[in-house]
């Protein structure tokens, strides 16, 4: 296969022309998961490029729309030794349409354990067509990853488990094309989940769309680190949805310095009496990018979710947030509080921060504080009048902001 | 030694305090003066706060202070106990002093110094846990000030300026802050200038100069001073 150069806005082209294999074009997968195929490909089709979605406004899309990808390139540079790549750090590997255990056994397909089990479109059990309904278009960047990824790809930890795992979103082929990763995590009743994920960056695009079942009174904690490695290449869309089943609880914690472009977008779809935590520390320098969008649905009563992103802004890097806090009239007695703040070091950095409260019931405590602030001039000089140098102090103050 | 030659600050292009010609020795020095005049002013400029435009010479130790950014002049032995200590969220009190004391040459260890931290603390009647508290963050106004002092005994300077250090201390602290300067200033070579007008703490500490700081002139004297303008006021003076 000859190697064509495309951008995001052709991607659907290459479909056409046989030179990408997708979910449309993938039988299998219009077998399995007809609604969603057929769903997101005619609102592709009716709405147009996700890139002109004005939720990118803010956000720098210039350098994901712009970057030079290429399809049909040799795939000789597959890593084929996973375990020796990744074994040490992570138990699971995910990539588009893959995923493997690393742990020792080394399965590179789908497998049973005594905690969980890990499943993709050819799975026997994975009953993936149940998913379906948690799947609608956005128009964004992620629909593409749905669209385009060779299949879903997931892990379905069982009821009543107490489990913690790595995971580890890696790129199967050291290529310049697209990389799109469609995964589903499954966290079973009364279970205790704790994972740590991390996303390794590539050179080019990798698009996301990680689905987050967390059913009836379990508990997920998630630990987010994105690569500090190869930033200054790496575009990284990340889309998160969360459905949390009744009285369930997430604590979801990210970390990053960003890169060319970086977004993290998560969407929380809340029932009952659900605790939702989200916390987002970012340090960003240079000419990197970070941009999120937390987005919490409440959609039943007495249900309760912190939001606390901080940022800070170097050089000429480039932030933006957008915290939406949305209350259904059935979502009485919730509790809600957005907080982003942002510590621009330099007047060189761009900060933008945009909360957005839509409540529709009285019986509710919703607060939010959104601010750009710079370093504390008379800080810096208490610091510094103790002995403690003009970088120094400058670093410690940027500390204590993550911090408190 | 600290001594100003000629020595002018500015605000904003605007004049504080001119020409002035002082001497500081070891032992202990008050600065008085109308509110209003620079008193603050006087010692900010000297920790080299950059609100301040300064002219003319200061000499620390034979070094050129004026010269020096703010962490050099307090690593040269310079200490400012602030009026309004600046809070900072994030920051335990400790961790400062850490950070400052983990880098010294003469480093003691971790738990020496914080055993040290938790003697004074005890001694200043702070709370138990003062060590992991946020610095001057939910504190009262005496406790930021005994918290200063506490880290002006932990750095040990050569030469310490404290601005209004009975500001919000009550009867017993104020026994306290006596006592403390008493001692301290009892070690070798050490310079305390202590700007206040509370007759009680001036009347306690062995006062070796008191200067009385106007616009254009600088009036220095001893301890009789002192009482003069406590009994008279300053407008025979400034």
């Amino acid at each position: 296969m000859s190697e064509v150069t495309y951008n995001l806005d052709q991607l659907h082209n290459l479909v056409n022309f046989g030179l990408r294999s997708n979910m449309i074009t993938n039988p299998l997968a219009n077998q399995k998961l007809p609604e969603l195929v057929n769903s997101f490909y005619d609102d592709l089709l009716q709405k147009g490029s996700p890139l002109k979605n004005n939720l990118y406004k803010n956000m720098n899309i210039k350098s994901v729309a712009d970057a030079e990808l290429i399809a049909g390139a040799n795939k000789q540079n597959r890593k084929e030794d996973w375990l020796s790549t990744y074994g040490e750090d992570f138990d699971i590997v995910i990539d588009d349409g893959f995923i493997s255990d690393v742990t020792g056994s080394q399965k590179f397909r789908p497998y049973m354990y005594d905690y969980f089990r890990t499943f993709d479109m050819f799975s026997k059990y994975s009953k993936i067509s149940l998913y379906q309904p948690y799947f609608t278009p956005t128009n964004r960047l992620s629909d593409y990853a749905v669209l385009n990824s060779t299949g879903p790809v997931g892990i379905k930890f069982y009821a009543n488990k107490k489990y913690s795992q790595s995971i580890c979103y890696a790129d199967h082929y050291k290529d310049k094309d697209v990389n799109c990763v469609f995964a589903i995590i499954d966290i079973g009743k009364n279970s205790t989940i704790n994972l740590d994920e991390f996303f390794e960056n590539k050179s080019g695009v990798k698009l996301y769309k990680i689905l987050y079942v967390v059913r009836d009174n379990a508990t997920l904690k998630i630990n987010r680190k994105h690569d500090y490695e190869n930033k200054d290449t790496s575009c990284n869309v990340i889309d998160s949805k969360f459905i949390q089943f009744p009285g369930s609880k997430v604590s979801f914690e990210v970390f990053g310095e960003g890169s060319k472009h970086n977004q993290d977008i998560l969407e929380f779809d809340i029932y009952d009496k659900c605790d939702t935590t989200v916390i987002g520390n970012f340090n960003l320098f240079d000419n990197y990018v970070n941009n999120m969008l937390v987005n919490i649905n409440h959609l039943r009563p007495k249900s309760k979710s912190i939001v606390d992103v901080r940022t800070i802004g170097d050089d000429s890097s480039h932030s933006s947030f957008i915290g939406k806090i949305n209350i259904i009239k059935e979502a009485e007695d919730t509790w809600a509080h957005l907080e982003n703040k942002n510590l621009m070091v330099s007047k060189k950095a761009t900060m933008i921060t945009e909360p957005q409260l839509d409540i529709n019931t009285k019986e509710v405590v919703c607060s939010h504080g959104c601010t750009v602030s710079n370093i504390d001039k008379q800080m810096l000089y208490y610091l510094q009048s103790r002995g403690i140098g003009d970088i120094e102090s400058e670093e410690l103050l940027k500390r204590c902001f993550i911090t408190t | 030694m600290l001594v100003t030659q000629e020595f002018s600050i500015k605000v904003d292009g605007q004049t504080i305090l001119n020409d002035m010609h002082l001497d500081f020795g070891p032992g202990v020095h008050v600065i008085m003066g109308p509110n209003g005049v620079g008193k603050s002013t006087f010692a900010h400029a000297l920790m080299g706060n950059p609100q301040y435009q300064t002219e003319g010479a200061v000499e620390f130790y034979g070094k050129d202070l004026l010269a020096m950014p703010t962490y050099e002049r307090a690593q040269a032995g310079l200490f400012l106990g602030f009026q309004q200590p600046t809070p900072i969220e994030g920051l335990s009190n400790f961790q400062l002093l850490h950070q400052v004391l983990s880098k010294k040459d003469n480093a003691k260890r971790l738990t020496e110094n914080l055993s040290t931290f938790k003697n004074l603390a005890t001694e200043f009647k702070l709370s138990e846990d003062w060590d992991k508290k946020q610095l001057n963050v939910e504190a009262s106004g005496g406790e930021k000030k005994k918290n200063e002092l506490i880290q002006m005994e932990l750095l040990d300077p050569k030469c310490v300026i404290l601005d209004e250090p009975d500001s919000g201390l009550d009867v017993d602290a104020i026994k306290q802050l006596i006592k403390f300067l008493n001692v301290f200033s009892q070690k070798e070579d050490k310079i305390v200038i202590v700007i206040s007008h509370y007759a009680q703490l001036i009347n306690s500490l062995n006062v070796d100069t008191v200067t009385i700081l106007g616009k254009d002139k600088t009036v220095s004297g001893d301890l009789t001073l002192a009482n003069d303008v406590l009994t008279n006021g300053f407008s025979d003076y400034v």
